[in-house]
């Protein structure tokens, strides 16, 4: 079996397959002898010799303090980065929308503050990365935004 | 005995757990109060009892003070326990608590006014001889022109810090490099300040190179007994937040330590102290000079490190102080008896700027091993939510030496599995195996100096290799026979739990 994962912008390949009382797993043309006993929460594995205990919950996997969430290849779409002359600035944590301090129409400078976002007790503002026309305001404030939510578009 | 029953516990997270913990080992039977976004957090299900005290906004809820001492009388509590931030330097909640017959467990209100002002407290060190960072600050609580701000800038000298008048964790703080920057820093330091304590008033001081973090933890009893119990180093921080914590200092001569260590008691009787406290001193590297930064009227985060070095438990030590009684002992009968650290576990992305993760714990697997304590605020299952502070959990460790304590530190990190969110704790390995930390070599600025371009470590392929092998087992149960560990290892688990079976 092949399963495909996305790890931040990598993509991993693992296969598994049966291989006498043993699984073959295929990590990146990386070959592994693995035994394995499913228990409650995770897994129990030989991997080459090595004993590991691993916890699996939803896409997170984690052997003590190596955690990472796999998410699925086809769960994820990803945009190509085409050219466009309009930039789209999204939240870098998820929050509360304090304040917008821009309207669509205005004209910004550099570093301007356009947004203020807050979080766990923590304003950080959203600037504009260069001088511009605000071409679309997608938030107002008190709104709650996830990671990665778009706020506003600049036209350059 | 104490006279205390019952007591109300106005705080969440793990310090709420903490301080429940505290009233149980004192045979106390302890109140939670709770938001609605908390209604199945930890310590609601560590008490004795809980109410709900409001809507998850934390000024509608926790903040709430006439809502919580209403809860203190419902439940028939005798006296409330702020534990720290939320209403823990609130001179006005201290004095509504007594005004309602009931005891609050910290300082006298005028102690609390007189610290929680920043620029009071840095006139009364001044005459009382402790010394001070050169800084500016406000006459009376009208807000001060910016032209004034600038001009006050110009004679200290840039960089300058902009910091709230009653702040505290480095909320409302902003270091101003420039001229240019100031009125910005002022602006969002008033937001951040309003927001956090409801006062928008800040003072500006000067920017130290390489300085340290040392505080002192005091503790005086009602019957004029002060005493200090050692320093605690907390140089390493990340956006002017302690993350890992230490004592003793790697700094500090005994000399340096007894002369501290009578600033601080010093600073306490100033101010008619009470109960627990610290005293924050910034020591220059260079010079080894001190200075009082200010005083903190309440239980620290990171009190558990002088609990392991001390022998003495804090919170409890709190609880009796209230209770009227004598301090058990003087400052001659206490030691620093090993080497204690501390790493406050956060839900943030150390990769992306520490900004905070949020989402449901889905497996917490704490370590244990004999010398390490861990205070989690969340397990299985509890939601870590954008209404409060990332601080999920603090784990401390104690051995005979340093090197001891931090290898024991690394070791018990490297054992804790939280599934679900982002955590630091990859980040604080990093910190506490670097050579300059080892060599005790630690400022304020250690993280820019030394981890600016840290990254997530490389995904293993074991990460890679436990979840697809789940996947696949998942999707076939005959080989959950097929596949088991030869019998007699030690692995214990042997149901069918089934994972990853429906996606």
């Amino acid at each position: 079996m092949r399963y495909v994962y996305h790890v931040g912008d990598e993509v991993k390949i693992v296969d598994v397959e049966r291989e006498g009382d043993e699984l073959r797993v295929t990590v990146d043309e990386r070959v592994h002898k693995v035994k394995a006993q499913l228990r409650e929460g995770g897994v129990t594995l030989d991997v080459d010799g090595k004993r590991l205990t691993a916890w699996v919950a939803d896409n997170w996997v984690g052997i003590g303090s190596a955690v990472i969430a796999l998410n699925k290849a086809d769960k994820r779409k990803r945009r190509a980065a085409g050219k466009s002359d309009h930039d789209m600035l999204s939240s870098a944590m998820p929050g509360q929308v304090r304040s917008v301090l821009v309207s669509e129409g205005d004209q910004v400078e550099k570093g301007q503050t356009l947004v203020l976002l807050e979080a766990m007790k923590m304003e950080i503002k959203v600037a504009a990365p260069h001088a511009g026309k605000v071409a679309k305001v997608l938030v107002i404030a008190g709104q709650v935004v996830e990671r990665g939510q778009q706020l506003i578009e600049i036209a350059h | 005995m104490t006279l205390f029953k019952k007591i109300l516990i106005a705080n969440r997270g793990e310090i709420a757990a903490r301080l429940i913990r505290a009233c149980h080992e004192l045979n106390i039977r302890a109140v939670a109060v709770y938001s609605e976004a908390d209604a199945n957090a930890l310590h609601i299900r560590m008490a004795d009892e809980s109410v709900l005290i409001g809507p998850p906004a934390p000024r509608e809820s926790y903040l709430d003070m006439d809502r919580i001492i209403q809860a203190a009388k419902e439940t028939n509590a005798d006296a409330i326990h702020p534990g720290y931030g939320f209403l823990s330097e609130n001179e006005h909640f201290a004095s509504a608590v007594a005004d309602s017959g009931l005891i609050f467990i910290g300082p006298p209100p005028n102690a609390i006014r007189l610290m929680g002002s920043k620029t009071e407290a840095r006139t009364i060190m001044q005459s009382s001889g402790v010394p001070i960072v050169p800084g500016f600050q406000s006459r009376g609580d009208a807000s001060i022109a910016l032209t004034e701000f600038a001009e006050a800038a110009e004679k200290i000298g840039y960089p300058i810090l902009v910091k709230a008048a009653a702040g505290g964790g480095g909320k409302g703080m902003r270091i101003v490099r420039s001229a240019s920057e100031l009125s910005e820093a002022i602006a969002a330091a008033q937001r951040e300040a309003a927001h956090a304590f409801g006062d928008d008033r800040v003072f500006l001081e000067k920017y130290i190179d390489s300085p340290r973090h040392i505080e002192f933890q005091v503790l005086a009893d009602s019957h004029g007994s002060t005493v200090h119990l050692f320093e605690r180093e907390c140089s390493i921080q990340r956006r002017h937040q302690k993350i890992i914590e230490e004592t003793p200092s790697p700094l500090l001569t005994p000399e340096m330590r007894a002369k501290m260590g009578e600033a601080a008691v010093a600073a306490a009787k100033a101010v008619g102290y009470v109960n627990a406290g610290t005293v924050e001193f910034i020591v220059d590297s260079k010079t080894r000079e001190f200075y009082f930064l200010e005083m903190n009227t309440r239980l620290q985060v990171e009190h558990p490190i002088t609990e392991a070095i001390t022998g003495i438990d804090l919170a409890q030590a709190q609880i009796n102080i209230a209770a009227g009684k004598h301090l058990p002992f003087k400052q001659t009968d206490l030691h620093q008896r090993g080497h204690a650290i501390e790493c406050r576990v956060y839900a943030e992305d150390p990769a992306n700027d520490f900004l905070p993760s949020i989402g449901k714990v889905l497996r917490a697997v704490e370590p244990t091993r004999a010398g390490v304590r861990v205070d989690a605020g969340v397990h299985t299952g509890d939601e870590v939510s954008i209404h409060y502070d990332p601080m999920i959990a603090k784990v401390i460790a104690h051995a005979e030496t340093r090197d001891a304590a931090i290898r024991k530190m690394d070791a018990a990190l490297a054992e804790y599995t939280l599934l679900g969110l982002t955590t630091n704790i990859p980040f604080l390995r990093a910190v506490i195996t670097h050579l300059a930390f080892a060599r005790g070599d630690v400022t304020t600025h250690f993280i820019e100096d030394h981890l600016r371009d840290w990254n997530m470590p490389k995904v293993k392929d074991e990460l890679l290799i436990a979840k697809a092998v789940v996947e696949f087992l998942g999707s076939d149960h005959r080989s959950i026979t097929n596949y088991q560990l030869p019998a007699n290892d030690v692995w214990d688990a042997t149901d069918s739990f089934r994972l990853g079976a429906k996606r």
